[in-house]
């Protein structure tokens, strides 16, 4: 037989819903009748219920002194981790900076080693005219003569700025 | 739809699920008040279902951090302390589940032999329920018998003993039905008052 079908575990599902205050008011009513007239059933509830207030007796634990600040320093954590969750573009934002600058670093780098590493003979080929035409350069001597000289014409009889 | 805001309206004006509005606003003191007016409570519930401090105070630190992470989906459709609850069965219901795999590891070859609960509570009683015992003698025997219980009964005591909750709040907390719960409390008080009778 189930526990629901049992009459007895029935009456005491009764008294104890009577005694949590969980009975509906007419079976509430009916249930005060019977204890009115049944002293076993007077017995029964009494039983129960000073069983439950021996629960009173259960050592209450002493929370300890530093469960507080405990807590507020592992909310306090919490608070900074789940800001961190919240704003993973501030994350990534770190991150894509931190690439671009070992990026910028590494291209200085091949840069600067790129230039010192140049063969003489680059430096020989971009200064080619300047070498040719020494001799003239060093008889002229300044570049205002020269552009003293564009001015007025002398280069090839053409007025200056005027397109060829 | 409609029955969920219905629920809403109806417990918005419990003083704590305010708090807990605030909170979730970025009001980080009113999640402290919160912190404050329940930690003992929950400690203490959690300390009688699994019988440790120190476990029991780890999980409640951990209760308050998950609703502190969830805050921001919260929504009051229960009493803020019966959801607190749900959050603190969930949690302790693994702790046990870890801890029994562990118990189970340490004690394999012990073969104590598993006897009555009844016979268990009146050894520790020293078989003399007429001898006058101090406060603390009965403390423990009470603590012996609520330990009898199953965990379901358990919670469902501590919850309507100490935090005086209704049994449709217990079963939203235990996600039973109120029918169960009433069922669940109805076996529960039979066997504190078998197993307590000698002392009544």
């Amino acid at each position: 037989m189930s526990d629901e079908n049992n009459p007895l575990f029935a009456s005491t599902e009764r008294f104890v819903a009577y005694l949590d205050g969980e009975l509906p008011e007419a079976a509430t009513r009916e249930l005060e009748q019977t204890l009115n007239s049944d002293p076993a059933a007077r017995i029964e509830i009494e039983k129960l219920n000073r069983a439950w207030e021996l629960l009173d007796l259960l050592p209450r634990p002493n929370l300890s002194e530093e469960f507080t600040s405990r807590t507020v320093t592992a909310l306090r954590t919490g608070i900074q981790a789940s800001d961190e969750v919240a704003t993973p573009r501030k994350w990534i934002g770190r991150k894509t900076a931190l690439v671009a600058g070992l990026l910028l670093i590494a291209a200085m780098g091949f840069e600067i080693g790129r230039r010192s590493a140049r063969p003489a003979a680059d430096t020989l080929l971009e200064d080619l005219l300047v070498i040719e035409n020494l001799d003239l350069l060093t008889e002229i001597g300044d570049v205002q003569f020269l552009r003293e000289l564009q001015t007025k014409g002398g280069f090839d009889g053409r007025p200056p700025h005027e397109p060829r | 739809m409609a029955n969920s805001e219905a629920n809403i309206g109806a417990y918005l004006h419990d003083p704590d699920v305010q708090l807990m509005l605030r909170a979730q606003a970025g009001d980080n003191s009113a999640f402290t008040q919160l912190v404050e007016l329940y930690q003992e409570r929950l400690v203490a519930v959690l300390y009688h279902l699994l019988g440790n401090q120190e476990a029991s105070e780890d999980l409640a630190q951990e209760v308050f951090l998950r609703i502190y992470r969830t805050r921001m989906r919260y929504q009051p459709t229960a009493k803020f302390s019966t959801w607190m609850f749900r959050i603190a069965n969930n949690l302790a219901s693994n702790w046990r589940r870890d801890n029994a795999r562990h118990r189970q590891t340490t004690l394999v070859g012990n073969d104590s032999g598993a006897r009555p609960q009844e016979q268990l509570v009146a050894e520790k009683s020293g078989l003399m329920p007429t001898r006058i015992l101090d406060r603390a003698e009965m403390s423990k025997l009470v603590r012996d018998a609520l330990d009898t219980l199953n965990e379901r009964q358990k919670l469902a005591v501590l919850l309507n003993k100490f935090e005086q909750m209704s049994y449709e709040d217990i079963a939203v907390a235990m996600e039973l039905s109120p029918q169960a719960v009433k069922s669940l409390l109805s076996r529960a008080r039979e066997n504190l008052r078998v197993l307590l009778e000698p002392y009544l």
